[in-house]
């Protein structure tokens, strides 16, 4: 007789919910429970069943509730309930059951629950074993689960240990995709615990954030004017273990240079911060050339399909071979023709030392506009210098300047010289670079310079100190169709970043508008409201949770790890920093004042 | 006279049977007078409704699930393995109806006087064992339906007791006290009761309306009531009822449980799409059917279990030969 008796819960286990349904097939990965009356359980609650099997051990299912269904029971047609609940004049059962997906089972025995065996809350030790807390050497805490208590996924799988980068998916507004990656952002970077997990390259780990909607991420550093009026924030913050949120506390600020200012100006491009608080970004023509930025300005998807992309290798190359430091002005450049034996590899070329020369000892560039002009002398087809165009046909130089041209009024005056490059070796933990005034083109520019730098400075250095980037709108970077210089190098890093400690968190709104292996490779996923549309498409949530993130609240998110079987749901704290300028206004007037009190005394 | 023909459907699905077997060509009846309205009048009464106590209905349910054979010599006896339940739905003001006291019970009754114990068989399949002297083959099946009779009427004098306008279904054959004033609820109507005169009359009672009382027994008054309107295909008698009330408490007392019972059932009358023997067979009485067969398990693995007990079994030895 194969007689299971569910044992007395261990010590320290949470209180019988029910049993489970013997009218329901229980499988190996979900069974049903029947509520006790005074049972209240809710969806992502987690449970645990004991059983004793007929060759003695014990074996535990552990599961985590992902539906609920009640009936009454008797009740054969709609109008039964009528007259059991409204009329009463007739007797039905309700019937209260919750559906469970089995998370682990401990012992590993692969059986399916026994049915009418009595389910518990899994509760201390038992809810950290259902969460697989005890497989993971290093657990960080990402957001608290309904009954608020934390969540926690393997360091492991975050530092590219195991695994790396973080995919948040969910529609704009209402998904809190930005804030769910500050989240994460801030409990490594700012908490102690996170630091500690860091290890000795804490000091040195970086966050390069893009900033693509509003100045929003340009108030990091201020404290949340609105955190007051969440007082469950603070209560949520402790239940992380940070018992005194605040601000990101080693920022630095970058925005554009503003694109009217006059020729020498370098004012960044903000309204809702002073000039003085931000850096205004660009890079000087010779890092331009230094560094082959050319290619980041052919971003757009046609590109590729024509011969653009050969002449602009070409040019790249030429570009690097004339250029000579121009005396008096760094970062300007003079071109003119190259030594003798100069080759045409630009890894080679760059690394030539070249004597600075006088302005008119050749062309001057000091910005993109006196690039473009040198450029369009240069490849004009009537000189017939098959040097700088390789020999394409004429059509394609023309379809080449005419790009070139379009793309001086996109993104001409971040280059020039006098602006500062974005250095995220140096100084603050998290830098936050705005891109959201700039033309799409320029974004793209941007984005696709800075990543591949930080890319290319991570080669042969080891997997530490770690480079996060935050970017969201990775469709716009890394779309599923066609490809482009910058979905090459966010490819690569998907690919290669985890070994080299360049990690992603990257966010788009729909996961299939992203190249499918900047997803694959994402250790940790994040699901914040989806769209009704597009939720079928995430395999790795469940049926039910695919129905439910079409009506999530913002703060809610749907997390799923390597290490646990199945997506856990789960909310983050209100966060004590800004992440828009209405948050960090109060801040901003409250520091005015005591400035102005400092000023009095 | 009125000579046109009217055709009806009876509301009863046809596997049920007619609640109304009387044969028209029947001269003999027991006659019996209306009492309560003097002369042998027989009155309409109530048809208001609205009275709101607590009510109570009680049922059972019985199911043979094997025929046993136990030879013992050149003898031979019968027996029955079966389950009977029995339980009650409770209703009061502003709740809903629930479930009460419902128990189901699992035996084996043997007749001729012989008497052998089933082993239970695993998934909690267990019969205690009863004898009864008999040898009618028919017999430990009506001992299964004796019991189970039993056992509703203790649960309604139970429920009476505590203060219900109790209903069982069925007469009151088995309720033992006529102290307590049980309303045994008739839904089949055998014979005529009344003189055909006044029998003819009974089928004009509109919905909540019952006829005066009549004496059925020494110790039980009896009247009928209608507990649903005639729709129009309907027979005469359809959503005509016959309660019955012990006359213990003396004919007032009787009047007003039958007033009660007249401005409190037709609330509960079955419906037609629902209960295919609606309206007379109450929704409480309906549904608790449904939940006691539920209770009783699994007919055929029921039989399944008798076989293996029986299997199980020794052979039983034989008395010794006179």
């Amino acid at each position: 007789m194969t007689d299971t008796t569910p044992s007395a819960p261990a010590s320290g286990s949470g209180r019988r919910v029910g049993l489970i349904d013997g009218a329901t097939d229980s499988t190996t990965q979900r069974f049903w429970v029947v509520l006790d009356e005074d049972a209240v359980v809710q969806l992502d609650d987690l449970l645990v069943c004991r059983q004793r099997l007929p060759d003695g051990r014990s074996v535990a299912h552990f599961g985590i509730v992902v539906e609920g269904r009640r009936h009454i029971e008797g009740a054969t047609f709609a109008s039964d309930t009528v007259r059991i609940a409204g009329e009463q004049t007739m007797p039905g059962l309700t019937a209260r059951r919750v559906e469970v997906q089995v998370l682990r089972t401990a012992p590993e025995l692969w059986l399916a629950p026994e049915p009418g065996a009595e389910v518990h809350r899994a509760a201390g030790a038992e809810r950290e074993q259902a969460l697989f807390m005890d497989q993971m050497e290093a657990p960080l805490a990402v957001g608290l689960d309904q009954a608020g208590d934390p969540v926690f996924v393997d360091f492991a799988f975050l530092n590219g240990t195991k695994g790396g980068h973080v995919n948040i998916s969910g529609i704009s507004g209402v998904a809190t995709k930005t804030s769910y990656a500050l989240f994460l952002l801030y409990q490594l970077l700012e908490t102690a615990h996170g630091k500690s997990l860091l290890g000795m390259g804490s000091a040195q780990t970086r966050a390069l954030v893009f900033n693509v909607k509003g100045e929003d991420l340009l108030h990091l550093d201020r404290p949340n004017a609105r955190f007051g009026e969440r007082p469950d924030a603070t209560e949520q913050w402790r239940a992380l273990g940070v018992t005194e949120p605040g601000p990101f506390r080693s920022v630095c600020l970058y925005a554009p240079r503003g694109e009217g200012a006059s020729a020498d100006s370098v004012a960044p491009d903000v309204v809702s911060r002073r000039s003085d608080e931000v850096t205004a970004f660009g890079w000087t023509p010779a890092e331009f050339v230094r560094e082959g930025l050319l290619r980041f300005c052919f971003t757009e998807a046609d590109d590729a399909r024509t011969q653009v992309p050969f002449i602009e290798q070409r040019v790249r190359v030429q570009l690097a071979r004339h250029a000579y430091p121009m005396k008096g002005r760094p970062g300007a450049l003079v071109m003119a023709e190259p030594p003798g034996g100069t080759g045409f590899n630009l890894d080679r070329v760059i690394t030539d030392r070249r004597p600075e020369l006088e302005p008119g000892e050749g062309f001057g560039v000091r910005s993109f506009a006196d690039l473009i002009s040198y450029v369009e002398d240069k490849v004009d087809p009537e000189n017939e210098d098959t040097s700088w165009t390789g020999g394409v046909q004429a059509g394609t130089v023309m379809a080449f300047l005419r790009r070139l041209f379009a793309l001086t009024p996109r993104l001409g005056h971040l280059i020039r010289d006098g602006v500062t490059k974005v250095d995220i070796r140096a100084g603050a933990s998290i830098h936050v670079v705005d891109v959201h005034s700039l033309h799409t083109t320029a974004q793209r520019f941007v984005v696709g310079a800075l990543l591949d730098e930080v890319f290319s400075a991570k080669q042969g250095t080891g997997r530490e100190p770690l480079r996060f980037v935050v970017l969201d709108e990775l469709n716009k970077y890394a779309p599923r169709e066609g490809s482009s210089p910058i979905k090459d190098v966010l490819v690569d890093i998907a690919e290669r970043g985890r070994s080299l400690g360049v990690l992603l968190v990257g966010a788009q709104q729909a996961a299939t508008a992203v190249d499918p292996a900047i997803i694959r490779n994402s250790a940790i996923k994040v699901v914040g409201r989806l769209d009704s549309a597009e939720s079928a498409e995430y395999r790795f949530l469940t049926q039910e949770l695919r129905e439910r993130a079409t009506r999530f609240l913002p703060g809610t998110m749907v997390l799923d790890q390597p290490l646990i079987p199945a997506p856990i749901p789960l909310r983050f704290p209100f966060p004590a920093f800004a992440t828009n300028p209405d948050e960090g206004a109060g801040a901003a007037a409250s520091g005015d004042e005591s400035a102005e009190v400092f000023d009095k005394l | 006279m009125d000579d046109e023909r009217h055709v009806f459907v009876e509301g009863w699905e046809a596997t049920y049977g007619s609640p109304y077997l009387i044969d028209p060509d029947e001269e003999e009846g027991p006659d019996l007078e209306p009492l309560e309205d003097g002369d042998g009048e027989l009155a309409f009464h109530g048809g208001a409704g609205g009275f709101d106590g607590p009510v109570a209905f009680v049922d059972g349910v019985r199911r043979g699930e094997a025929h046993l054979y136990m030879t013992f010599g050149s003898d031979m006896a019968r027996g029955v393995a079966g389950a009977h339940g029995c339980g009650s739905v409770v209703t009061a003001p502003g709740e809903r109806p629930a479930f009460h006291d419902c128990n189901a019970s699992r035996m084996v009754i043997w007749g001729s006087g012989q008497y052998a114990e089933l082993p239970a068989q695993p998934g909690g399949w267990r019969w205690s064992a009863h004898s009864i002297s008999s040898p009618d083959p028919n017999a430990p099946l009506a001992e299964l339906q004796q019991r189970m009779r039993s056992a509703e009427g203790a649960l309604a004098e139970d429920l009476c007791a505590e203060g219900h306008l109790t209903v069982v279904d069925g007469p009151l054959n088995y309720v033992r006290s006529r102290d307590l004033p049980v309303i045994g609820y008739v839904k089949t109507h055998y014979r005529r009761l009344l003189p055909p005169e006044l029998h003819a009359r009974v089928p004009g009672l509109q919905s909540g309306q019952r006829t005066s009382l009549f004496s059925k027994r020494p110790d039980i008054y009896s009247c009928y009531l209608r507990i649903a309107p005639r729709a129009r295909s309907a027979g005469p008698w359809s959503g005509v009822v016959r309660i019955e009330i012990p006359a213990s408490a003396g004919l007032a007392a009787a009047v007003d449980r039958a007033d009660r019972a007249a401005a409190t059932l037709p609330r509960f009358a079955g419906v037609a799409h629902v209960d295919p023997r609606a309206p007379q067979n109450l929704q409480p009485i309906s549904a608790l059917e449904a939940h006691l067969r539920r209770q009783l398990g699994d007919g055929a693995l029921a039989s399944r279990a008798v076989n293996d007990a029986v299997v199980q079994l020794a052979p039983v030895p034989s008395p010794s030969p006179r």
